[in-house]
């Protein structure tokens, strides 16, 4: 019974261990840090064209443009405007080659998942999407090296969440394909 | 007995399918357009009825007379997307249920587990299984479409009434501002009935009187397969040769009709 | 201080216990799920704005205008245009498959040249111009040396081929054979009609089909059914096997293919006393007295094995509808005799069904741009079989094959004489039978990756013209380009500097503006030619009709063609999802099914799903036996399409090809040659 006040040391520093583990390291194991393929600014290009609809738009059957492609870009960076270095990997790598820009994107959801983003026009975007609107850099993009998604991406049980407190179904085809 | 199998709410929308079997040629285009819009990877081999994907297939009838009174028939099969869906309620995971305003039946693929008690219970063999993973050769991949996911090898698939359609359908009601709950007809197709060369395919709302499936659906000539186990399926059938009705209900030759 | 066993235990336990108040058990269970779920060899969805473009689809089928759906940049799906008369909104199975058909492994992605030894190897498309330049000067020192099959009968391509070869000094250049050139003898040079025959099939009542499958690969096969679909149109079908129209036909009658002509001239004797208005029509009265006198009912129905009462059910019908229109056609397109075609003009005539609404149409003959180019009448004038069957093809030099397959789709003895052409190139977009067999192989651009243009395919109900646009990027020249630069390089004006410029000019003449038919438009016109001159009786006709057809021995059977498009066109192969749709009842192994009568089955002896051969003078083939009530008797009906030498997953180990046992046979009077069955002998082994 003399080893009873020591006896618990072992057990906590366990415990510990597994806290800082579990909380920390593991978080940064299980996701890589990656950068954007060059920088891009939000705030720079909403101060030229005055909204996000320009960019981000419904077309006119309710789909969602979402990221524009390097065609859209192309209509004012058919060649550098601005001389900043990362417009010109934009024109060089991707404008010239007409070849899109591998964006990352922070709110990336699984091919079996259908979202309508006409359907959740009354909220607004930064309820789902980092806010990125008055930055001039892009957030770093967090990977989960297990599954290949982001950091950012919104799990089922949220979505489901959400359906239910406002009263929408949760059937599974509302959002599932 | 059906009353007690109607364990499931009554939708204000019911999609449902009227197939006129006089007008069907048999061509194949429908299954054909099932596959490309909806991902069934093309096959290499010959086609086995356990192993090939099909949503939809097409089955010869003969009335099995000889000489002058034999007649044949093409009938096209998709999911029926029953009212009292017998897979539904045997699928131990919910992989597989009939839960949403419009009444098709719903399949999570990432959710299936392939134990295949669905196949079993479907009295149409409307369910397939993918025993292999799904090929496209180099290059074709290309025309893999945005609509549905591809599925793996080990999950159960079938017809959904080319269900992205419908909330491309809903979408595009929202951006003019329309109810997406009271489609008009043309706003939403499956892929099969859009490519059926004569119209034999109709489709629509069932419930909607301005919508063509309603008076056909409800025509004297209109039955629906099996109708006798009671599943009450939401895909109508119209011939108006009766040997095609019988064979519907697979009644045994000393069978009364309708008992 | 130490660290005893006791106190590692407390350490892991106390990790243990640690660990479930972190995310790390419970995040690394759901990643593990989500990971399951996502098999790196499990394609992607595409994402990207889904728009629609309009083409028109050929591909070796009947052109129709369709819809494209694509999503970014990349088409992904077809479907049909509701604005373009030949489609109404209906598609046929090739061309849903026109986009996977592009990506088919079997495609031909650069030109390739058959060595000495005869290995295929690739070659530059300065050396493919190098090489036809060298051989075509040799060549054009003879006269008629050069010979052109081209399988597309509606593109304005064939203007630049021809002027190039009427520049080199040949009038070789021929259609690939078709009932469009069946349709154009007994018409145009029998009857003495004017004009090139359509259907007005909408505005019909009444369609009375004779051998040939309207409804899935005949003439304007997309447009008929949704014709018949949209209009209610009563469907009767007579031939040798039930098809797709007989399908959805209410009655249909099986009798042999050789014998339809004199099924319908006994229609015509139970009708006689009914027509009105004949006293006006050429040779009438000859034509009237050899019906009644050859085309008893009664002598007829023993012949061709019907009863007399359904001779009469048939004339009832046909005397009941206020716009009857009678279609007859080969059960293998281009392979059937041309009475049964002669026959139905005749009795069209008869009813006063020519260029009436709902009957049947004289199309004007297209325009030509090019002066050196031949109309498309003298092209249909030049008969390739005949020709291939009189002449010693060893004296000619060199041929060209243009998106036709002839070493799939002839029989064996017009494809030896083809053979024995000097040097043959083929312009293909899929390494095809014929590939194989040429010396030079040059890529045609497909669907999607060309300009091209569409007028009027045969059975069209009037004149229409389309264009189709290109919509992807190529890398390949296009084939009427690559002839105009071989034009220039031999130093031959042509008249025109790109075949573009060549449908611009054509839009001009039909009025319309290019940029609204590449867009989709298509130009229709309901303009006739009224035959004056038509004869519809003499001794020639009657001497056509009077010759025997094949006779059988009692050991004997016919062979029949099953013809379905789903299972593709010479052209394609099998198409990339035809697997997927043809059953096992029509394909159960490597061997295909032999579909054989019951009452035949029995007099040879034979039960359901033995295995047989089945050999002509041609070749053999073995086969399963199916018993088909739908059959004609003394008859086996096998799947065409089938047995594909192109080396693909897609076509390797599907059956047999049926043509290889069909044998040519000779109508005398005419000089025309058809193929569409044979005399077979069936062996169980």
């Amino acid at each position: 019974m003399k080893q009873g006040s020591s006896s618990f040391k072992p057990f906590l520093f366990g415990f510990i261990t597994a806290l800082i583990i579990g909380w920390w390291i593991f978080p940064n194991i299980i996701f890589s840090k990656q950068e954007q393929p060059f920088n891009f600014s939000h705030k720079a290009h909403l101060n030229q064209v005055g909204d996000c609809s320009a960019c981000h738009y419904f077309r006119e059957d309710g789909s969602f443009s979402g990221i524009p492609d390097v065609e859209s870009c192309a209509s004012c960076h058919y060649d550098t405007i601005t001389g900043i270095p990362d417009e010109k990997i934009f024109v060089k790598e991707y404008v010239k080659k007409n070849k899109e820009v591998p964006w990352k994107i922070y709110q990336k959801q699984p091919d079996n998942v259908y979202f309508s983003h006409i359907a959740h026009q009354r909220f607004p975007c930064t309820t789902c999407h980092p806010d990125v609107g008055k930055s001039n850099h892009m957030p770093i993009y967090r990977e989960n090296k297990l599954t290949g998604y982001s950091s950012y991406t919104m799990k089922m049980y949220k979505c489901e969440r959400c359906h239910a407190q406002n009263h929408v179904s949760n059937a599974c085809y509302v959002c599932h394909k | 007995m059906s009353e007690l199998m109607q364990i499931h709410e009554h939708f204000k929308v019911r999609w449902g399918m009227v197939i006129d079997i006089d007008k069907c040629t048999g061509c194949g285009a429908c299954v054909m357009a099932c596959n490309t819009e909806n991902n069934i990877a093309p096959s290499t081999d010959r086609f086995n009825r356990l192993r090939t994907v099909h949503w939809l297939i097409i089955y010869k009838l003969t009335n099995g007379k000889t000489g002058k009174e034999y007649d044949e028939a093409y009938l096209p099969r998709p999911c029926m997307q029953c009212e009292n869906p017998l897979c539904a309620s045997v699928c131990p995971v919910v992989a597989t249920t009939k839960d949403e305003e419009g009444g098709i039946v719903s399949q999570i693929y990432p959710r299936c587990i392939g134990c295949r008690y669905c196949m079993a219970a479907c009295p149409y063999h409307a369910r397939v299984f993918n025993w292999y993973d799904p090929v496209w050769p180099k290059d074709m991949e290309k025309i893999i479409t945005p609509f549905t996911s591809v599925r793996p090898r080990g999950v159960v698939e079938k017809c959904n009434f080319c269900h992205h359609r419908f909330q491309k359908a809903k979408e595009e009601a929202r951006a003019k501002g329309q109810n997406p709950l009271e489609l008009e007809e043309d706003a939403y197709q499956p892929a099969c009935a859009e490519a059926c060369p004569t119209g034999a395919i109709t489709f629509g709302n069932l419930n909607n009187p301005k919508h063509k499936v309603y008076k056909l659906s409800r025509s004297k000539y209109a039955f629906r397969l099996l109708e006798k186990l009671g599943t009450n399926p939401q895909v109508y059938y119209i011939s108006k040769r009766e040997w095609i009705k019988k064979v519907a209900d697979n009644y045994l030759e000393h069978q009364n009709q309708k008992g | 201080m130490t660290f005893d066993r006791r106190d590692f235990l407390k350490f892991a336990a106390g990790g243990a216990i640690g660990t479930l108040f972190t995310p790390l058990p419970w995040k690394l269970l759901d990643d593990i799920s989500i990971w399951s779920q996502n098999w790196s060899w499990i394609p992607r969805v595409p994402k990207g704005n889904f728009h629609t473009k309009n083409t028109v689809i050929k591909l070796g089928g009947s052109a129709y205008g369709a819809k494209v759906n694509f999503v970014g940049k990349n088409p992904i799906t077809v479907a049909g245009n509701k604005e373009h008369p030949l489609s109404y909104g209906g598609v046929d199975p090739v061309g849903i498959n026109a986009i996977a058909l592009m990506y088919s492994p079997s495609r031909v992605t650069t030109p390739l040249k058959k060595d000495t030894k005869g290995n295929l190897t690739k070659i530059s498309w300065d050396d493919a111009l190098n090489i036809l330049i060298e051989k075509l000067e040799g060549a054009s020192k003879k006269h008629n040396n050069i010979l052109f099959v081209s399988g597309d009968d509606t593109s304005s391509a064939n203007e630049i081929f021809s002027a190039l070869l009427t520049k080199l000094n040949s009038t070789l250049y021929f259609y690939a054979p078709s009932d469009r050139h069946k349709y154009f003898v007994a018409w145009n040079k029998i009857l003495n009609g004017w004009g090139e025959i359509g259907f007005d099939i909408e505005n019909s009542d009444y369609l009375l089909v004779l051998g040939c499958d309207i409804f899935d690969n005949w003439s304007t096969y997309v447009r008929n059914q949704m014709a018949f679909g949209n209009n209610n149109i009563e469907v009767d079908y007579v031939g040798p096997i039930l098809n797709h129209t007989s399908v959805v036909a209410k009655h249909a009658l099986i009798i042999s293919e050789k014998d339809l002509y004199k099924f319908l001239f006994a229609v015509v004797n139970v009708i006689i006393n009914h027509l009105d208005n004949v006293s006006s029509i050429t040779g009438i009265e000859d034509f009237l007295g050899s019906v009644t006198f050859n085309y008893n009912p009664q002598k007829i129905a023993k012949e061709i094995g019907c009863d007399v009462s359904d001779i009469k059910n048939f004339a009832k019908r046909l005397l009941m509808a206020k716009r009857p229109l009678i279609i007859a056609g080969s059960t293998i397109d281009g392979g059937g005799p041309t009475k049964n075609i002669l026959a139905a003009l005749i009795v069209n005539t008869l009813l006063d069904r020519i260029n009436k609404k709902g009957g049947i149409t004289c199309i004007p003959n297209p325009p030509k741009i090019l002066n050196n180019a031949l109309s498309h009448q003298e092209i249909l004038n030049n008969d390739l079989i005949k020709f291939i069957m009189k002449q010693n093809t060893k004296n000619i030099d060199v041929a060209f094959f243009y998106e036709t397959n002839p070493f799939f789709e002839l029989p064996i003895i017009a494809r030896k004489k083809l053979q024995e052409i000097g040097f043959k190139v083929c312009i293909s977009p899929i390494m095809t039978e014929s590939c194989y067999e040429c010396d030079l192989i040059i890529p045609s651009p497909y669907f999607l990756e060309r300009l091209d243009d569409c007028f009027t395919p045969f059975g069209s109900g009037a004149a229409n013209y389309s264009v189709a646009n290109l919509l992807i990027e190529n890398k390949n020249p296009s084939i009427p380009d690559f002839f105009i630069n071989l034009a220039n390089k031999l130093k031959i004006d042509l008249g025109i500097d790109s075949f573009e410029n060549l449908i611009k000019t054509k839009s001009e003449y039909f009025g319309e503006k290019y940029d609204s038919l590449i867009q989709g438009k298509c130009w229709i016109d309901y303009t006739f030619e009224t035959p004056y001159s038509v004869k519809i009786w003499n001794r020639k006709i009657e001497n056509i009709f009077n010759e025997n057809g094949l006779k059988l021995q009692s050991d004997e059977v016919e062979v029949t063609c099953i013809i379905k498009r789903k299972v593709g066109t010479s052209l394609t192969g099998i198409l990339p999802f035809s697997n997927n749709v043809i059953y096992e009842d029509e394909l159960p192994d490597k061997y295909m099914y032999a579909h054989i009568h019951p009452a035949t089955l029995e007099k040879f002896h034979l039960k359901e799903n033995e295995k047989i051969l089945i050999s002509t003078n041609s070749g053999q083939i073995k086969a399963y036996v199916k018993e088909d009530n739908g059959i004609v008797r003394d008859s086996i009906g096998i799947l065409y399409g089938m047995g594909r030498k192109i080396k693909d997953k897609f076509n390797e180990g599907k059956g047999e090809n049926v043509v290889d046992i069909l044998e040519l046979n000779r109508e005398d009077t005419l000089n025309n040659f058809y193929w569409s069955n044979a005399r077979a002998k069936l062996q169980k082994i």
